[in-house]
């Protein structure tokens, strides 16, 4: 009976510490900035509707981007955005899929910012190229929130700039990267 | 000759600065292209996403339903109700006050441009996206009406 109970509490324990890595965690609110300086006037623009998963058991990650989603504060920087830089008809998603490279790293029972590697392929204007990104995943109140910001080459995508705008619009644009992510239920 | 030319030149001018300086028109203040209740909206999709993605794009959307989520980020879900679909609304930077009218449970009235959709369907287990049910997406809303 001893024995019985001896295991019973370590089966209850185990599982109560790997409760949390079976989850996964989600957003349908992601936010995703980007940020290009250039001489004429910066380029700025937001997207607050990005979805994303996070599978905290293999540590896999996928998000995407409606490419119209991209909010901007000037008329005519949207239309050329969408009709002559990211061709958003021919192209409306941006994905990526990828993976924490340390997994093991991150404690989901245990609040704390934790700082990681997220790598994978990011398809955007048709093109998939590998990205390797840092940020931080913190960890609190049964919610992750995630950050990262790194440099896109539009050249990378086949983005290209018209030769009128070629000297004034840069070729590498920030991304800002704000998910707050849930417990996906079910 | 010289003035008129000049003159043309200043316009030209003009002309060209407000093009470029000219503001993103606020959707809300728009008159709708569809008025649709969230339920319908998700069903269609549900139905044929391919061809409703079509039918609603560039859209001005007005859309009833039950708000399931507020994000102070400056977003909102309307759910649709047992089948898990979801419109969520990107709010319109003139309208990031609008999460302050609103609270999840209540009926909303949002209207916002349709721009595209995430589709659901079952686990694949590689496609964890799948996972999370349809997702229709608008931008630079606003609410139009609480009850």
């Amino acid at each position: 009976m001893r024995y019985l109970k001896f295991w019973l509490s370590l089966f209850i324990l185990i599982a109560a510490l790997t409760a949390g890595a079976q989850e996964r965690f989600y957003t349908k609110t992601g936010v995703v900035r980007f940020y290009s300086k250039a001489p004429l006037e910066n380029i700025e623009a937001v997207n607050n509707t990005v979805t994303a998963v996070l599978d905290a058991a293999s540590g896999n990650m996928q998000f995407a981007v409606q490419m119209k989603g991209f909010a901007f504060e000037k008329a005519l920087m949207q239309q050329h955005f969408n009709e002559n830089y990211v061709e958003s008809d021919k192209f409306p998603r941006a994905v990526f899929k990828g993976a924490l490279t340390d997994k093991e790293a991150i404690a989901y029972n245990k609040e704390g910012v934790y700082h990681v590697v997220v790598k994978g392929a990011l398809t955007l204007h048709g093109v998939t190229k590998q990205l390797e990104v840092p940020g931080t995943l913190q960890v609190g109140s049964g919610r992750l929130l995630g950050k990262a910001t790194f440099a896109l080459q539009l050249s990378d995508y086949n983005i290209a700039i018209p030769a009128l705008v070629k000297d004034k619009v840069s070729n590498t644009v920030t991304i800002t990267v704000h998910l707050d992510l849930q417990p996906l239920k079910g | 000759m010289g003035y008129g030319i000049a003159l043309m030149f200043i316009l030209v001018v003009l002309w060209g600065y407000r093009m470029f300086s000219q503001k993103v028109p606020d959707v809300v203040q728009a008159r709708p292209d569809v008025v649709i209740h969230a339920t319908e909206m998700t069903r269609d999709f549900n139905v044929n996403s391919a061809e409703v993605n079509q039918k609603y794009g560039n859209k001005i959307i007005r859309v009833t339903g039950t708000v399931t989520q507020v994000n102070q980020s400056g977003s909102v879900i309307l759910g649709s109700g047992s089948d898990g679909s979801e419109i969520v609304i990107g709010l319109d930077q003139r309208h990031q006050q609008d999460v302050q009218k609103v609270t999840v449970g209540m009926q909303a009235v949002f209207q916002a441009l349709y721009t595209g959709y995430e589709a659901g369907g079952v686990d694949k287990g590689d496609d964890l996206l799948s996972s999370l049910g349809a997702t229709i997406h608008l931008r630079s809303g606003g609410l139009i009406k609480e009850n």
